[in-house]
This record gives C-alpha cells, sequence and structure tokens, in this order.
C-alpha cells in the first residue's frame, strides 16, 4: 500500500521535472513552469475567480449529466427490451452519436438564443444540452446493450414465477443491467468533463473553459496552466465519486465490481 | 399413480436461415404423479428443448403436452425450472430469492414460508448471504428451496448438478432425493449422466440422436439408497450404454 502510493509520487515528480526542465528560463507570456503556475493558482483563489469557474462548470456537468441519466437509461431499457423500438428508433441514435457534441455549439447557442427561464441564462441552458448530449449516447448505448445481454435464465425464472410487467422489471431487468449501466454513467460522466472545458471556450462568459480562454486573451499562460491543473483534480475526484457510487450500489446488491 | 404429464407427438423445428432444423421428432411419454422421471441422452439431443417445450418455455412445432388433463401454455408456478448453471438472482439475499416467487402475503407469512425451505434445505444462518457468498452446492439448495417455495406440482430439472464438482453432485444427490421424498413433487430430470439418472429416478427415457425421439422407457424400481455397484443397477446402465451406442469400457 505504502510501496503504491510512493510509486504514484514518483511518477508526479518524475512529471514535475520534465516539465521544469522543458520550460528553464521562460519567461511570463511564455508556457509557465511549475513553480508560476503554482502562483497563478494561488492567484486565482485569492481573487475568486476560481471558485466561480468551478461553480459554473460542475452546475452545468451537474444538470447535463443528469438529465442524460433520466432520458438515457429509461430509453436505453426500452431499447434493449423491445425489439421494434430498437430497430425503428436505435439507427438514428447511432447515427447521431458520431457527431461531436462541440459540433452542436452553433446549434445550441441559436437554439436557446435569448431564453432566460427560472433566472438561468441562455449560455447555461446552451451548455448543459450539449453536456446533455455527450453524456446521453454512452448511457443509452451502455443500457441498450446491458439489457440485451441479460442471461435469458434470469427472465425465464421469472415468468416461472408470475413476475411480469413493472415488477419484471425492477425487481429483475434493472438489477440484472445494472453494472453496465453504471460503468456507462462513469464512463458518461468523463467524457462530459472534457467536453464542458471545450463548450465554454465559445459563447459563454464563465465556467474553467472560459477562464482559461479569457487567460489566454491576456497571454497568461501561467493562469492557462493552472485552470487546466484545477480540470485535472476535479475530473479525478467525479471519478472516484462515480466509483464509489458504483461500488456501493453494487455491493448492496451483493454484486462487486468486475 | 395416474399419469400427471402426457406427451403426444411432438414435434419441434427450430428455423434458422439457412435450414430447419428437426430437433424433436414425434416424442411420446407419460410421466405419473409424483414420480421421479429421468430422461437420458447424448448432449445436443434435444432433451432440454424438450423439457423447454413441456415447462411452457418453448412452443411445440406439432403435437400435444398435457398436464392433468390440459394443454400447457404459459409457464406457471405450478411447475417450476431448475435451471443447469443457478437461476438463482445474484442481486438478491438467500432469503430474498426464496421468497421471490411468493405473493400476496404478510411478511410474516412469507417469512415463515422462506424459513421453512431454508429450514429444508439446511441453509439456517446463510438467510442474509448473497450468492456471491455461497459455494455452488449452497447456490443449488437456494434454487432448490425457491421452487419448493411456491408449492408447484412439478420440478423440471435441467441438468442441475452440470456445474457442480463431483463430490458436491454426489452430495446434492441424495439431497435431492430426501428432499423428492420428503414433498412428493413430480420431478423430470433432464441428464446427460446415466447413473445420475438411475440413481434418482423411477423410470428413465432414453433418448436418441437423429431423429430426436424416445427410444425406450426403461422401469427402475431399485429400493433406495442406491448402490451403483449393485447387479441389477449395472444391468441398467449397460442397457442404456448399449442404446445410446457407447462402449462405456474405457
Amino acid at each position: 500500500m505504502i510501496r503504491k502510493l510512493l510509486r504514484g509520487v514518483l511518477g508526479f515528480l518524475v512529471f514535475l521535472l520534465f516539465w521544469y526542465l522543458a520550460t528553464l528560463g521562460n519567461k511570463l507570456g511564455e508556457i509557465a513552469p511549475p513553480y508560476a503556475t503554482f502562483l497563478g493558482l494561488i492567484q486565482l483563489v485569492e481573487d475568486g475567480s476560481l471558485w466561480q469557474g468551478i461553480v459554473a462548470s460542475v452546475f452545468r456537468v451537474g444538470w447535463g449529466f443528469c438529465l442524460a441519466a433520466g432520458v438515457g437509461i429509461p430509453l436505453g431499457v426500452a431499447y434493449g427490451w423491445s425489439q421494434g423500438i430498437r430497430e425503428t428508433f436505435n439507427p438514428v441514435t447511432q447515427a447521431l452519436r458520431p457527431i461531436s457534441p462541440i459540433a452542436w455549439i452553433p446549434v445550441a447557442t441559436i437554439g436557446f438564443g435569448g431564453v432566460n427561464w427560472f433566472g438561468i441564462e441562455a449560455q447555461d441552458y446552451s451548455a448543459i444540452f450539449l453536456i446533455f448530449l455527450s453524456s446521453f449516447f454512452p448511457i443509452v448505448t451502455a443500457t441498450t446493450s446491458a439489457v440485451r445481454g441479460i442471461d435469458r435464465k434470469y427472465i425465464r425464472s421469472a415468468e416461472n414465477f408470475g413476475v411480469t410487467g413493472a415488477e419484471l422489471f425492477r425487481r429483475v431487468v434493472v438489477p440484472a443491467a445494472l453494472p453496465q449501466i453504471l460503468t456507462g454513467l462513469r464512463l458518461a460522466l468523463g467524457i462530459s468533463w472534457v467536453v464542458i472545458v471545450a463548450a465554454e471556450m465559445l459563447g459563454v462568459d464563465s465556467g474553467l473553459g472560459w477562464q482559461i480562454n479569457d487567460a489566454r486573451s491576456n497571454i497568461r499562460y501561467d493562469l492557462i496552466q493552472a485552470t487546466m491543473v484545477v480540470i485535472a483534480v476535479i475530473g479525478l475526484a467525479l471519478d472516484s465519486a462515480m466509483s464509489r457510487v458504483e461500488f456501493a450500489a453494487l455491493a448492496r446488491r451483493g454484486m462487486s465490481v468486475r | 399413480m395416474s399419469d400427471k404429464i402426457v406427451v403426444r407427438g411432438v414435434e419441434k423445428v427450430f428455423s434458422t436461415k439457412k435450414e430447419d432444423v428437426n430437433v424433436l421428432e414425434g416424442v411420446d411419454l407419460e410421466v405419473r404423479e409424483g414420480e421421479f422421471f429421468g430422461i437420458v441422452g447424448p448432449s445436443g439431443c434435444g432433451k432440454s428443448t424438450l423439457l423447454n417445450c413441456m415447462a411452457g418455455f418453448e412452443k411445440v412445432t406439432s403435437g400435444s403436452i398435457r398436464i392433468d388433463g390440459t394443454e400447457i401454455g404459459k409457464p406457471s408456478p405450478k411447475r417450476v425450472f431448475v435451471f443447469q448453471e443457478t437461476g438463482i438472482f445474484p442481486w438478491f439475499s438467500v432469503w430474498d430469492n426464496i421468497g421471490f416467487g411468493l405473493k400476496g402475503m404478510s411478511f410474516d407469512e412469507k417469512h415463515e414460508v422462506v424459513m421453512k425451505y431454508i429450514r429444508l434445505v439446511g441453509l439456517e444462518g446463510f438467510e442474509k448471504s448473497f450468492p456471491s457468498e455461497l459455494s455452488g452446492g449452497m447456490k443449488q439448495r437456494v434454487e432448490f428451496a425457491r421452487a419448493l417455495a411456491v408449492d408447484p406440482d412439478v420440478l423440471f430439472l435441467d441438468e442441475p448438478f452440470g456445474a457442480l464438482d463431483a463430490l458436491t453432485r454426489l452430495e446434492m444427490r441424495h439431497e435431492i432425493v430426501r428432499i423428492w421424498q420428503e414433498t412428493k413433487k413430480t420431478c423430470i430430470l433432464v441428464t446427460h449422466d446415466v447413473e445420475e439418472a438411475l440413481e434418482l429416478s423411477d423410470r428413465v427415457a432414453v433418448m436418441t440422436n437423429r431423429p430426436a425421439t424416445i427410444h425406450s422407457v426403461i422401469d427402475n424400481p431399485l429400493a433406495r439408497p442406491r448402490d451403483p455397484d449393485d447387479r441389477e443397477f449395472r444391468d441398467r446402465k449397460d442397457r442404456i450404454f448399449e442404446i445410446l451406442g457407447v462402449e462405456r469400457r474405457v
């Protein structure tokens, strides 16, 4: 355990060393060395812009991801369960999937142009929509294959004991598909966090992505890199939170993560 | 004893893209009330398909299967299927698995039934365990308890010990005989293990490959517990191997 931790720390130190050597002697306005990046981070914390950026980005990812799960899981269950529904709507779903959420930015911007529902601005709706798209496809695809892959003997057992309809879904279909659905959710959250930064580079004036773009206009590479470090840390935190949820949800049902 | 299940002229054809595969061709048999009926045959001869048809999971192409005089329709809790590798739900505890088919009961009534069958299969103390914490034999016991808890007339056993190691399999054979003697359910066992069929069954139907049909039904009224080294036992075993066209001495 200690050895594993030490090795991880060593990896980071090697990375910092290369970063330091590659940026040796750089001045402000050029790619910043580690220490300058650290100072930039302090500045962002002190003037409060870091916290604002984090709140804006996490807010958008949170809503986009939750909406995608709310729509994607039921839809994936329907696709997986009914051949008719799957054959009708899955081709169009799969055709939309390879379109990068970034390509949707102009559409989202014009689509939500000027709205201000519940005191939330258009730029938030458009970013939430983009995160919805980036989460939705992995979730619906994972859920579809999870439900299609359920061992037939479980469905037959349920049928044998006269368990049908909503009860069949609640007691058999969803728990059987759960491990793979959770994997899909974790994947989707990771993608969302990658996409939010790109999505915030156009048409918004808040969030971590915007902050990078803003620092770039001011030629402050120290602030850009400080923001990148923050993105990495939050990304790790989201992933480990999701993996804890995954572990707990499965352990409660006597299953373990594969 | 009266006939519980009557199978007449059953044919089953699976249509694939290339061709139609005749899995069953004119199967006739009768299973009596309360008897332990074995079906043996080589792998892939259609014995599992026959069992699936009897349980209502598959529809016959032609012919009829009647239980208590009525043509079988959908699967029903009156006739419970025990799967090859256990069909118990890994996401439910032992208690929840055994209570799975119990409906319209208060918690106390349900608890009473579940505990009765937990005791019957000897799993006291494991109510809260999940299947992943149990051995193969214990999982199989949970599956038997789950099947028996809904008080069915008929148990369909599809290679129920196939996934177990040799020692556990032997132990589970003793268990199933004891449970059958205590509950007197009609049991239909499908297996490719001739010795297993003879140890357990009152009668053994021998199925042959192509055409997949019942070659003969062998009476097996030996007293229990049965000894595979007994002469009468061995004679029957030899006869079945002869029908199947297999040389049993290696």
